[in-house]
Parts: structure tokens; C-alpha cells; sequence
């Protein structure tokens, strides 16, 4: 538990507690901290996509390589997750137990679809010669996507472990912060996807 | 709790017993990502100049961004000091992406640059 937490509350009740950060308890604001630092290492990743395409006067359209209506259908299934994961942190505000559980295992099952989504379209490019070392933007295009992929992996442990906790009924207390610094976790998975489909997919 | 109940004091003023309710915005933020989405989407096969093309759809995901940032990730309803923290970073990361993009362009493709003289 989270130093200043441990201080028994009426419901509604608030103390002023120098101790956290804000109105947020110390767990969440590590996630952000981490967040933002994972945000530059993804900012960094696109950035020398952007460097490299700039500089390279005959890069491909990427809608001439790459599926838009396949990867469309996986946005959509990434953006109802995030949905699903706010209905979960709702659900475990609520107290609602069970239904914290329904969506969190929802929501990885989300990331699970696409995580098949993008080893499909892997396979798809990868058998029709768009390799990693044939060329920069098969290069980049891999690197970056993977590495939001590896995101979704992690993301969609982190939502059955947290789901687990949630069955045996941990994780409710304190305003369901746990669930939310998950939720935390996810949503930017699915905000890091929104710019990647844009800049790598869709940027004629 | 104190997280919460600072909820409380956004949306009810004086009511902070139960916990707020977000469904609603929750369900509007979502039709809002998948009405962008589909924009974007129906842009990328319209021709029109590339650089409209580029600005436009740049525009839309930093717009869906932020909506995820704000209303899931509750940036909007965090204490002012969190929020600084998550969002002083980005400009500063658009500048530098802007200017080594262009540095990156004059280096490899010998585009002339106002402060450049060869």
C-alpha cells in the first residue's frame, strides 16, 4: 500500500497528504512517470521513421504495402478495449466484483485478437518479400510495431493477473487504484497505437 | 480514497458519497474515437495534396489522443500538478521532432534550409 493510504477514511473523506503526489496516490504516479518515459522511447522509435521517410525521396505509400481495411478492424478492436477497461474500473468502483472481472478479461481478450491480428499480418507481409532487411521502411515498420506489440503482450498480462487479484477480491480497495493504474498501463497501449496507425499506416 | 473523493468535488459539488459515475462520458469518448477513426480512415482514400492529407490526419490522431489521454486515462479530472507532468513533455517533444525532421531532410536529401549555408 502506498505511504499517507493506510489512514483509515470516512467514505468521502478527504485529508490533505503531502506525502502523494496530488490527488494520486505514489502508484500511480509512477505509471505516469514510466509512461512518459516509455512515450520517449516510442517518440524516439518514430522519429527516425519520420527522419528516414523525409530523407527518402521514393518511399513507398504505405497503403500500396500495407492492409488499411485489416489494420482499421484491429484499431476498432484496440479503441472498444480501452472502452471495456474503463468499464471494468467503473465495475470495481462499484464494488462490483464479478463484473470488474468480465470486462478486464474482455478487454485483454481485445489484445489478444490483436496480437493474431498483427502475427496474421506479419505472416501476410512477410510472405510476400516485405522482410525486415528489405529496406527502411520494412525496417522501421517492424521495429515500431513489434515494439507496441511486445506493449500489448505485457498489457494483456498485466489484465489477467490484475483480473486474477480482482476473482479472489483483492485490488477494490482505495478507489479501485490498482485496476485503475492498470487501466493506466493499457489505455496508453491503445493512445501509442492511435499515432502509429496514423504516422506509419495512413501518412500517404 | 482522497483520489476519489476529489471526483466527488468535479462533478457534484457537497454530494460525495458514492462514487462518481463516468459511464456516460466513457460511451461518448468511445463514439467520438470510432467516428475519428473512420474519418481518418475515409481520408486516407480521398486524393487530395499530400500535405493536407498529412496535416489533416495528424490533426485527428493528436485530437483522439487527447480524448484518450483526458477522459480515460482521467488526466481532466487529476490534480493540475499530474497533468503538467504528463503534458510538459510534449511540446517540447514536437519541437525537436520538428527541427531534426528537417535537419534529417537537408542532411539526406540536400533540401535548402533558411539557417543552412552551404
Amino acid at each position: 500500500m502506498s505511504i499517507g493510504t493506510d489512514v483509515a477514511l470516512a467514505p468521502g473523506q478527504t485529508v490533505p497528504n503531502p506525502q502523494t503526489f496530488g490527488a494520486a496516490t505514489t502508484g500511480k504516479v509512477g505509471m505516469w512517470i514510466f509512461l512518459v518515459t516509455d512515450a520517449m522511447t516510442f517518440g524516439g522509435l518514430l522519429l527516425a521513421y519520420g527522419i528516414l521517410r523525409i530523407g527518402n525521396p521514393h518511399w513507398p505509400a504505405p497503403t500500396s504495402v500495407l492492409g488499411i481495411p485489416f489494420t482499421a478492424v484491429m484499431t476498432f478492436v484496440l479503441i472498444v478495449s480501452s472502452l471495456t477497461m474503463v468499464l471494468a474500473l467503473d465495475a470495481a468502483r462499484h464494488g462490483n466484483r464479478l463484473g470488474a472481472v468480465k470486462w478486464l478479461l474482455l478487454t485483454a481478450g481485445g489484445g489478444i485478437f490483436f496480437l493474431c491480428g498483427q502475427a496474421y499480418e506479419y505472416t501476410h507481409l512477410i510472405r510476400h518479400g516485405f522482410t525486415l532487411p528489405s529496406g527502411n521502411f520494412p525496417a522501421t515498420f517492424y521495429v515500431i510495431t513489434s515494439f507496441h506489440g511486445g506493449h500489448v503482450f505485457t498489457g494483456v498480462c498485466y489484465l489477467l493477473i490484475t483480473a486474477a487479484g480482482v476473482f479472489r477480491g483483492k485490488h477494490l480497495e482505495n478507489g479501485a487504484n490498482f485496476v485503475e493504474i492498470t487501466g493506466l498501463f493499457w489505455h496508453f497501449v491503445d493512445l501509442v497505437w492511435i499515432l502509429v496507425f496514423t504516422l506509419v499506416y495512413l501518412i500517404p | 480514497m482522497t483520489e476519489h473523493a476529489s471526483h466527488e468535488s468535479h462533478d457534484t459539488p457537497g454530494t460525495a458519497a458514492a462514487p462518481a459515475d463516468h459511464r456516460r462520458d466513457y460511451f461518448r469518448i468511445f463514439w467520438v474515437l470510432l467516428v475519428l477513426t473512420i474519418v481518418e480512415v475515409a481520408v486516407s482514400y480521398l486524393k487530395i495534396d499530400k500535405r493536407l492529407m498529412s496535416v489533416t490526419m495528424i490533426a485527428l490522431a493528436l485530437t483522439k489522443a487527447a480524448f484518450v489521454g483526458l477522459y480515460y486515462m482521467h488526466l481532466k479530472y487529476e490534480k493540475r500538478s499530474l497533468l503538467w507532468l504528463a503534458a510538459l513533455p510534449l511540446p517540447l517533444a514536437g519541437f525537436y521532432a520538428v527541427f531534426l525532421m528537417l535537419d534529417g531532410a537537408n542532411l539526406l536529401r540536400a533540401t535548402t534550409l533558411p539557417w543552412i549555408h552551404h
